[in-house]
């Protein structure tokens, strides 16, 4: 059962679900996700100082979640590339979305929300459940309980 | 969103499946960010892209649109001339486009790409965009080849961002109190205002205390280039120059700055110190660089330093001239002086001597230099050198002068 549900404005797209990859930084795929030149598989971020919260990961198969676009304008087409072998996340959640990252959830067809009533970067970390339905503006997190308890005992081991 | 009939009947498909589609992204577009309507758009720039994969998506996307017989409907379309995919020339001529040189970002330096005040515009990158936007006084928001494409073909574009009069007030003060000498400056103090903003696309900053006499085209290019580095802010006031700013009370209409920021000699000496290295020889000092192409006045200025000298031969020296610059170049002998003392022009040239093609990346710096393990490289503008910082790569910023003298003697200077 989710446990938080965020509420934000009508998306593109219609209703997915999958395992969230929280990005903290604003995303350009064209500087973000350098092996697309040599290697169409996984696209994984390779960028250690402009999206370190990422690195070395792949949005395949994820609801990908960070704050928004850069100018980037061939982020779209990395991502048509990637489509035609199905390395594309699930999903898409921002703060607020750039208008590259919009047209592009449009055309490979892929549900995208922002402006939700709650910042999905803080609610929302790597490994939660979460499940989109971008016609009501809803994202409903299911917290990843192992990787939260994990969390909390180093802590407190911490303190 | 409210359509017109016409609009809804595009829509429908009953003027052919190419425009229902063009349509479709529209209308999604502006659903997505609230528009009350369409605005007819004036003109149109046409950048397909780079893919690794031939042929692209993004190719195969406007071919089938064009294979429906679709023609665009907006009254001025500029494709690329020197588009890295030659069947894209063909495809856009399908639809009819007319072509420029585009270059990277040099759209600036073509006078005939330039939009009207006023008009509505679907345009291209963050440069680009913040171009027409802060000093043509035209209407833009940044949009990928998709929205690009659908524009182009239904004559329209939804209206929210910048094409909306009021997103485009100033918002934050920046007051330059600093002699600004040249490009590498302008390009300095763009990247000390996106640093200053962070990653606020709506952001809209205004820049005082700068007077037209001390400004050329070419330093308002290299500052449209930079300002977008860390985010994507494509829409700044320069008071004075930029038409909807003649005044520091236009700029924000009579509000107040959200804040003030001082641009004095001691926040642009900082981006040059962000940018600086112990090493004392680079790998590659490269004018022009991501994303920022040459200017004219930057070609005869490394003419006039380098004419009848050698540069070292220690490391390259590259010019990323492209376009109507190089045309113009070649023509008037500048090229021909910067070759006879040892500088490339174009990253292909000093590949090629490494052995290495790789043609349709030949204007970006990164592929070279990953491929080479170049791990210093100079430029003489900021925004490379944030872009190259960023690939784990060494960025030094220089003016033109001091690449000059870098090249001649060797050595690096402090």
């Amino acid at each position: 059962m989710a446990n938080i549900v965020l509420k934000g404005h009508k998306g593109v797209g219609g209703i997915a679900e999958g395992e969230a990859l929280v990005c903290q930084e604003p995303i350009n795929l064209m500087a973000d996700t350098g092996n697309v030149w040599s290697d169409m598989g996984d696209v994984t971020f390779t960028n250690k100082v402009a999206t370190p919260s990422v690195y070395g990961k792949s949005f395949a198969g994820k609801v990908l979640v960070f704050p928004t676009g850069k100018g980037g304008i061939f982020s779209t087409n990395i991502m048509m590339d990637a489509a035609t072998v199905g390395s594309v996340p699930r999903a898409i959640i921002n703060v607020m979305a750039h208008p590259v990252w919009v047209t592009m959830a449009i055309i490979i067809d892929i549900p995208l929300v922002d402006r939700l009533n709650k910042n999905p970067c803080e609610v929302i970390e790597t490994g939660d459940w979460v499940r989109v339905d971008a016609q009501r503006g809803t994202v409903e997190v299911t917290k990843n309980e192992k990787q939260g308890r994990a969390g909390s005992e180093a802590k407190r081991r911490h303190r | 969103m409210r359509l017109t009939k016409d609009e809804r009947k595009m829509l429908a498909g009953e003027d052919g499946e190419g425009y229902r589609r063009a349509m479709e992204v529209l209308v999604r577009m502006g659903e997505f960010y609230d528009a009350r309507r369409l605005v007819p758009v004036s003109m149109a720039i046409l950048v397909i892209g780079y893919s690794p994969r031939h042929p692209s998506m993004a190719s195969e996307w406007v071919k089938e649109i064009a294979d429906f017989g679709t023609t665009f409907k907006c009254p001025l379309t500029l494709a690329r001339l020197d588009a890295p995919n030659p069947a894209d020339f063909e495809l856009n001529k399908r639809l009819g486009a007319k072509f420029a040189y585009q270059g990277a970002w040099g759209q600036a330096r073509n006078l005939f790409c330039i939009p009207v005040y006023g008009q509505h515009v679907a345009a291209d990158g963050t440069a680009v965009t913040h171009y027409v936007n802060s000093y043509i006084g035209a209407r833009a928001n940044t949009e990928d080849f998709i929205g690009q494409y659908s524009a182009a073909i239904v004559g329209k574009t939804p209206e929210y961002g910048f094409h909306l009069p009021e997103n485009r007030v100033g918002k934050t003060l920046f007051d330059v109190k600093v002699e600004l000498k040249d490009e590498t400056d302008w390009s300095a103090l763009g990247y000390y205002i996106s640093k200053t903003l962070g990653k606020h696309y709506w952001d809209v900053p205004v820049i005082n205390g700068v007077h037209p006499a001390d400004v050329t085209n070419d330093d308002l290019v290299s500052i449209c280039s930079s300002i977008p580095s860390y985010g994507a802010c494509v829409h700044s006031l320069l008071v004075g120059i930029s038409p909807e700013a003649r005044t520091l009370e236009e700029a924000f209409r009579g509000k107040k700055p959200k804040e003030k920021f001082l641009v004095g000699r001691k926040e642009l000496k900082g981006v040059y110190e962000t940018f600086s290295t112990s090493k004392s020889k680079p790998d590659l000092i490269s004018i022009g660089g991501f994303g920022v192409n040459v200017s004219i006045e930057t070609m005869y200025t490394l003419a006039r330093l380098l004419e009848g000298k050698k540069i070292s031969t220690e490391f390259p020296m590259v010019v990323l001239v492209d376009g109507v610059v190089r045309t113009v170049c070649d023509k008037a002998g500048i090229s021909d002086i910067l070759r006879s003392a040892g500088v490339k022009l174009g990253m292909d040239e000093v590949l090629r001597e490494k052995g290495i093609s790789g043609a349709q990346f030949e204007n970006n710096p990164v592929v070279g230099a990953k491929r080479m393990g170049w791990n210093t490289l100079v430029f003489a503008d900021a925004k490379s050198c944030h872009y190259i910082g960023q690939q784990e790569i060494e960025p030094v910023l220089k003016h033109v002068d001091e690449c000059a003298r870098i090249a001649l003697t060797g050595k690096m200077e402090g």
